[in-house]
């Protein structure tokens, strides 16, 4: 008897009857070549893609890179390292990871898409792993009858999927596992090769969806893997294993980006719906220590995470009045549509989505407006339930669903983040296509009609996203296609703007932008680009003009765009190429900016428009007003990255003592207050161990002065330090 | 199967497709006609002549024939011009093929449903059960495989298992040949654009064959395979097909007729419960276990109760039987008659929901205004017209004359009331009469009713609501399979004997004779293009179409000079225009005469034209009358004042509602004849509205926009195109258009003006 407990207990997962079996060997060195063969197939489709350009938000946080020099020595990697600013953390490990494509900026995007396929491989190698381990769990035996603990459940409440009724045959394990085999490999491909997640994969900055990813699999693996150590008995090497899996795992994830703060929640939803029921503990004791072990590093982190989301409530209201054209009420009844949207994308895919440039997607501003808000909100909770109700009989379903769920929680809930983006899907959407894999690779009926159908959908996919990753290797025609395909989209319609304009024309940019104009009167990159387009027609039309200051006095978006934009502008307006487009016209800019009530209210931007203020002074040869604003400026926020650029700008204009006394100025005002908590902190304090400011400051101080003292020939250049 | 049998089985079959080929054979070098030139020769997507995927996504969506585009027929047509180019020979020898295939599928077709009929019960309580012992010691099953031979089913249950197999095979064989040879099929192997319905109906019937195969494992075997195998067969089917023609969604129809008359939704589970002694057959455990062993349970051989089933009363079995033997009640099975929900709740997922989707999106279509303006009856008028359609196309399947059998039959008089004309009430009557006679005989000789229910299911689309027009006889092609079913079913039965058997064999062989003799005179009048339409024009006199037909091609012939065969052409032209309810495709080729030779008269002719787009609901005919003397007088050797043709226009364009073609066509007009640019966008601007998935419009409108410096409106419609670009088709049109946009042009003086009164 205790020879066939010994058989029936947990060890059957990883069963000597197989590796005795004669064809198991077989079997497996047959699947390892079908996954290469997808991981193959996954670059081929990817590898159109791999041409194609910087996008969007690249240009964001990219440059970074090379902000404080090449990242080539200890200091300046911790400089860059420290740098981030997405997420309390920072997001330092993601940072890091692109270092492995370029070290300086500007950099070439085809290594980053390189790494970045390669990686979303790596992750499909390893979401095969884990769904083969879970497919394993679901097949393993219930204990046998008499051996019951007095704290567990009834047998006959075991999920149906992963209970036998009977002692299996070696023939009926083998099928089994060459059930669950396809149904992992089907599962990974389906996700590896699906079309939806080319936004992610070839979108350079969204490895910070990707990396959190690979970790959260890595810590699954890791938890089914110390929890088949704690079974065998081994507590020691179990309990450090799971711990490392749930925490460390979750902690590396968090350093990628914050979503991975998650992992243990996504791991309870496997404990409790998979792993718990269909792999006991063969004992009491182990049992007790296993619940020790989800309690204190599942449970726990969960609800901390629960309390996080809840404790932001307050502070998402008053962000998403500040910065966002909807409510966080108007937030959480669009976000069902965008859930139902996306898994329409992920169980229906289509040759285009809506790519990027989501903001088209309108926030639903009642129940039933657009109608389908109510529709999609109870087919979400229709969906959640049927998670929570099928744990039982088909847990594959469940997990897979209120995976999905789980994983959206962060970002389609009440963060005021922006509505809808296809990158929310990598990690969330990773069992979805899981149980399809079961249905299609359980032995049964029709066989090879199932498995044909299962080649059938993957080369579908893999089709489609061939399809797709071709248009992101050509990055005019996909600007034109988004733009196409997303008319509502301010961003893709000055997106492919801008293209028109590299291209050459700017005749087709205008039209564009006129377009979109009437749909978007607040929103800054139209008119903006507009200019740029009618400047390159010679035909500034005062309409635009007007339009430009309607949207610097009402728009609550694009703020920076601006302040990357002005010194364009200021070029422009003294160059005089553009007809029309005078200082008279900055100048009423800018006063219009200082109308605008949402950034009026932001000290930081007031400093901004005061910067800009001077930056026009300077370009009327105003040397004096300049200083003027700029000493306002600074005292706004006294920081010494700031001074250090108006000073260095003084000195460029051919005013050194101009500049030297503004840097006078700084060192009269109080010190800024230190970043609050998280990586910005660490970031200044790096630069104070370092005495970077203090060494960029006498570096200028001494160009300055030499400037001053060359007074005969004043210097049209002078360095002028790299801001961070 | 016998070896002798199945020897016997392809020599038939051989020598009836052998024969259909023979008697095709003259007509394959024959020419294009009536449609075959908007869909094929006209149609320049079509001419793929360089393979890249763009070319031949452009053909697949370039049917202008429905909404649904017709892809798969489409591409075949371009796969045809690539391999070899416009030669109409080619492509006729591929309908043909086509139409061989389909005579193949048909036979396989049959035998599995005499199969799986074979395999069925009598239905119960309808009192036409025979008794145990009727059946003849020799009768033998009719079964191919002796694997999947039902023979150990248990006596006394009512199965068909008495069909004689020799008999079956002979009348399906009749029907397979007779199909193939039958006249009025001519019409979907020789008329080219017609391959769309006899592609399609490759899939139903490779569809049917799927399913019933799949019914027959149902009734043999528990397990879910045959279920699958049914329902894949009907689901593919129809998703196939429809991508050749609509048609094919009649096929889940057709199953279900069936099963009405036939298979009766019954589930093997009866066939294997409990009857007398015999302990609970394998198969019954077997549910949910798999089916292997059930079938080998089958596969034990026959049984010693297998000479001795009972016999229903099959085809050819007068009443024979019932009252005699009355059934022993104690016989369980026969209380134990089960439907299988699988097969119910099927169709009520492909056949009853799309139906119910269908109609609520069609009814609305059909009642709603402007739906019957292109047509010169109403929908009341269509449903009384349509009985009468219906007769004649029975009296063309079952006795077909050369005489009668047409490309057009576009003289038929259109019903307006019960009695006008006096037929209408009679066919109405005798439809009825049809219908309530396959009612009634669906017990006692349910192969006849299915026959009859087939030829009616067959002309549901193009018989009822939908303003097709009223008459065509490639309509028939699925629905003669029905017709000759019933007829030889009446004829020769399946029973092993008949009486009679030398009168009906007779009777039989001289229908086919007849069959193929027709058809063969009929090929040889498509042999030429010039033959054909002088042919149909003077068995037709009153057919306007076929009149005009005769008239183009001997102005082709005579190419505009003057001879005798322009006189003919002006004479049958002449006939063609005084028919009432004629298009003006006949004023328009006079014009043409008139116009190359400066002739006197042109000046009524227009006014008759103009008079008749004015007056009579506008037909395609008469859009393609305006759009070809619009091309004569811009391209060709026309010479008539543009105003005149102007005229004509707003004659047509006077109806409420008008279509987009016509709009495009005017719009071409207004920029080619009147250069004027204005009133061509402000056209194109309605036709896109009209119809905005055609790219073609908008592309025009596209490009009037361009050049005109509307740069704006012509980057919207740019996005528009980008939109519908699947597979890179419109990729170079619209790399053109932005070209054209950027470089701009002269803003349009005109358009500010006013709207003319048009």
């Amino acid at each position: 008897m205790l020879a066939r407990d010994a058989r029936f207990s947990f060890k059957l997962t990883i069963p000597p009857v197989m590796a005795r079996w004669p064809s198991a060997r077989r079997f497996t060195a047959m699947f390892t070549l079908a996954l290469s063969l997808l991981l193959v197939a996954a670059w081929q489709v990817y590898k159109p893609g791999l041409r194609g350009d910087f996008l969007f938000d690249d240009f964001g946080n990219l440059p970074a890179i090379g902000a404080t020099g090449p990242v080539d020595n200890a200091a300046t990697l911790a400089r860059y390292l420290t740098s981030g600013e997405a997420d309390p953390t920072g997001r330092p490990l993601t940072l890091a990871s692109f270092l492995m494509d370029a070290r300086d900026w500007p950099a070439k995007p085809y290594p980053f898409k390189v790494s970045n396929v390669l990686l979303h491989l790596l992750n499909g190698a390893l979401l095969y792993c884990v769904l083969l381990r879970l497919g394993m769990a679901l097949m393993v035996l219930p204990s046998p009858p008499g051996r019951r603990w007095p704290e567990g459940p009834d047998e006959g409440s075991l999920p149906a999927q992963c209970s036998a009724r009977s002692e299996p045959s070696p023939q009926a394990l083998s099928r089994g596992e060459r059930g669950f085999k396809i149904a992992a490999l089907f599962g990974a491909g389906a996700w590896l090769l699906h079309p939806l997640l080319v936004s992610t994969t070839l979108y350079i900055v969204q490895r910070e969806a990707m990396l959190p990813a690979t970790f959260v699999l890595i810590g699954m693996f890791g938890w089914i893997g110390a929890r088949d150590s704690l079974a065998r008995g081994h507590i020691a090497r179990g309990s450090v294993g799971m711990a490392l899996a749930a925490w460390g795992c979750t902690f590396l994830a968090i350093l990628s980006k914050g979503n991975g703060a998650l992992l243990p929640l996504l791991l309870l939803l496997t404990e409790w719906i998979v792993l718990a029921p269909c792999q006991r503990m063969p004992s009491a004791a182990l049992e007790r220590r296993r619940r020790l072990a989800v309690s204190v590093l599942l449970v726990l982190p969960s609800l901390l995470i629960a309390a996080f989301l809840f404790a932001k409530i307050p502070a998402s209201v008053r962000t998403a009045q500040e910065i966002r054209d909807w409510t966080i009420a108007q937030r959480l009844l669009s976000e069902p549509r965008a859930l139902i949207d996306y898994l329409g994308l992920l169980f229906a895919p289509r040759a285009h989505s809506l790519g990027l440039f989501t903001d088209g997607f309108a926030a639903a501003t009642g129940w039933l407006h657009p109608w389908t808000t109510l529709p999609c909100m109870l087919l979400v909770f229709a969906l959640i339930g049927a998670g929570f109700a099928l744990r039982r009989k088909h847990p594959a379903i469940a997990l897979a669903l209120l995976f999905y769920f789980a994983g959206q929680l962060l970002e389609s809930t009440w963060l005021p983040l922006e509505l809808y983006y296809e990158h929310r899907n990598y990690l969330p959407a990773m069992l979805l296509f899981w149980p399809i894999g079961i249905g299609l690779g359980s032995p049964g009926a029709l066989r090879w009609l199932r498995a044909a159908c299962a080649v059938g959908i993957l080369i579908l996919l893999g089709s489609l996203t061939y399809i797709r990753a071709s248009l992101w290797g050509d990055g005019y025609r996909q600007a034109q296609i988004w733009a196409a395909f997303n008319p509502d989209s301010a961003r893709a319609q000055a997106n492919a703007a801008q293209y028109d304009l590299a291209h050459d024309r700017p005749r087709l940019a205008a039209a564009r932008l006129r377009n979109a104009l009437p749909g978007h009167p607040d929103d800054l990159q139209i008119p903006v680009n507009l200019i740029g387009a009618e400047c390159r027609l010679n035909a500034l039309r005062p309409q635009t003009l007007t339009a430009v200051e309607y949207a610097l006095a009402h728009g609550k978006v694009g703020s920076n765009l601006v302040f990357k934009w002005f010194d364009t502008g200021v070029d422009f307006a003294s160059s005089g190429t553009c007809r029309g487009f005078d200082f008279a016209v900055i100048q009423s800019m800018l006063d219009a900016m200082r109308r605008n009530p949402y950034w009026n209210a932001w000290s930081g931007w007031r400093q901004d428009i005061d910067h800009q203020q001077g930056m026009l002074y300077l370009a009327e040869h105003k040397p004096r007003q300049a200083l003027q604003v700029f000493d306002a400026a600074l005292a706004r926020a006294p920081k010494p990255d700031a001074a250090l650029e108006q000073a260095a700008l003084l000195g460029a204009h051919g005013y050194p003592d101009l500049g030297l006394a503004h840097l006078e100025y700084w060192r009269t005002l109080p010190l800024p207050e230190p970043p609050a908590f998280g990586m910005p902190r660490v970031h200044a304090w790096v630069l104070e161990r370092q005495h970077y400011w203090k060494h960029e400051t006498a570096r200028l101080r001494a160009t300055l002065m030499a400037d001053v003292a060359a007074e005969a020939k004043p210097t049209r250049r002078s360095p002028t330090p790299a801001s961070n | 199967m016998r070896t002798s049998q199945k020897t016997f089985t392809v020599i038939v079959l051989t020598a009836a497709l052998a024969l259909t080929a023979i008697v095709y054979w003259p007509g394959l070098s024959g020419g294009y006609v009536f449609d075959d030139f908007p869909n094929i020769v006209d149609n320049v997507a079509i001419h793929v002549t360089h393979s890249t995927l763009a070319a031949w996504a452009n053909a697949a969506w370039a049917s202008p024939a429905s909404e649904l585009q017709r892809p798969l027929a489409s591409l075949t047509f371009a796969a045809n011009w690539f391999f070899t180019g416009s030669d109409p020979w080619p492509m006729k020898a591929t309908n043909l093929a086509i139409h061989l295939l389909n005579g193949v599928l048909l036979y396989f077709m049959l035998r599995e449903l005499v199969r799986a009929w074979n395999l069925c019960p009598s239905p119960i309580g309808r009192g036409w059960r025979v008794a145990p012992g009727e059946a003849s010691e020799d009768r033998k099953t009719l079964s191919a495989d002796r694997t999947l031979t039902p023979t150990p089913l248990p006596s006394g249950v009512g199965f068909n298992s008495g069909i004689d197999e020799a008999a079956a095979h002979r009348l399906i064989l009749a029907v397979t040949a007779g199909w193939l040879l039958l006249p009025i099929n001519l019409m979907a192997v020789l008329y080219v654009v017609q391959r769309m319905e006899s592609l399609c109906q490759v899939f139903v019937l490779a569809g049917l064959w799927m399913y019933l195969a799949g019914r027959r494992r149902m009734l043999l075997a528990a397990g879910h395979r045959g279920f699958a195998l049914a329902s894949v067969g009907l689901i593919a089917g129809t998703a196939i097909g429809v991508l050749v023609k609509e048609s094919a969604v009649l096929l889940s129809v057709y199953a279900f007729l069936i099963e009405v008359t036939l298979l009766r939704f019954v589930s093997a589970r009866m066939m294997i419960t409990k009857s007398n002694n015999e302990p609970l057959s394998p198969r019954e455990r077997g549910r949910g276990e798999g089916s292997g062993s059930a079938e080998r349970h089958i596969d034990t051989g026959p049984s010693p109760g297998a000479s001795h089933h009972p016999l229903p009363k099959g085809e050819g079995n007068s009443m024979s039987g019932a009252s005699r033997h009355p059934l022993p009640q104690s016989d369980e099975s026969v209380h134990t008659h089960t439907r299988d929900r699988r097969v119910v709740l099927l169709f009520v997922f492909i056949l009853l929901l799309p139906m119910i989707v269908g109609l609520a999106w069609l009814v609305p279509h059909v009642l709603g205004p402007g739906e019957w303006d292109i047509r010169d009856f109403t929908l009341g008028q269509r449903l009384l017209t349509e009985p009468r359609v219906l007769v004649d196309y029975l009296h063309w399947t079952m006795l077909p004359d050369p005489g009668t059998l047409s490309l057009y039959h576009d003289q038929l008089p259109i019903s307006r009331g019960l009695y006008t004309p006096w037929t209408t009430l009679p066919a109405i009557a005798s439809l009825a009469l049809l219908l309530c006679i396959a009612w009634w005989l669906r017990d006692r000789r349910p192969l006849i009713a299915l026959g009859i229910l087939w030829f009616f299911a067959a002309q549901l689309l193009t018989a009822t609501i939908v303003p097709l027009e009223l008459v065509y006889e490639h309509r028939n092609y699925f629905a003669s399979i029905g017709v000759l079913l019933a007829l030889f079913s009446l004829l020769l039965g399946l029973r092993k004997t008949i009486a009679l058997p030398i009168v009906r064999g007779a009777v039989a062989s001289l229908l086919l004779i007849w069959f193929a003799g027709v058809t063969y005179l009929r090929a040889q009048d498509w042999s030429n293009p010039l033959r054909l339409a002088i042919a149909e024009a003077n068995r037709h006199p009153d057919s306007p179409r076929a009149n005009y037909e005769a008239g183009r091609l001997l102005i082709i012939a005579s190419n505009y000079k003057p001879s005798p065969a322009l006189d003919r052409a002006k004479i049958y032209l002449r006939r063609a225009s005084a028919i009432p309810g004629a298009s003006s495709l006949a004023e328009q080729a006079q014009i043409m005469i008139a116009s190359h030779n400066d002739e006197s008269g042109e000046a009524v002719l227009w006014e008759a034209m103009t008079a008749k787009l004015r007056e009579q609901p506008l037909a395609q005919e008469d859009i393609s009358t305006l759009i070809s003397l619009t091309q004569c007088r811009d391209k060709l050797n026309c010479r008539f004042d543009p105003a005149l043709l102007q005229q004509a226009y707003v004659a047509a364009l006077s109806h409420p509602d008008p279509i987009a073609r016509l709009l495009g066509a005017y719009a071409d007009f207004a920029n080619e004849l009147l250069h004027d640019d204005a009133r061509a966008i402000r056209y194109l601007r309605l036709a896109v509205d009209k119809a905005p998935g055609e790219p073609e419009y908008r592309v025009q409108l596209t490009h009037l926009l361009a050049i005109h410096g509307m740069t704006e409106e012509a980057v919207r419609n740019i996005d528009r195109l980008r939109r519908m670009d699947s597979f890179g088709r419109l990729d170079a049109k619209i790399a053109i258009l932005e070209q054209q946009a950027e470089q701009g042009g002269p803003p349009l003086p005109k358009l500010a003006m006013p709207a003319s009164t048009e």
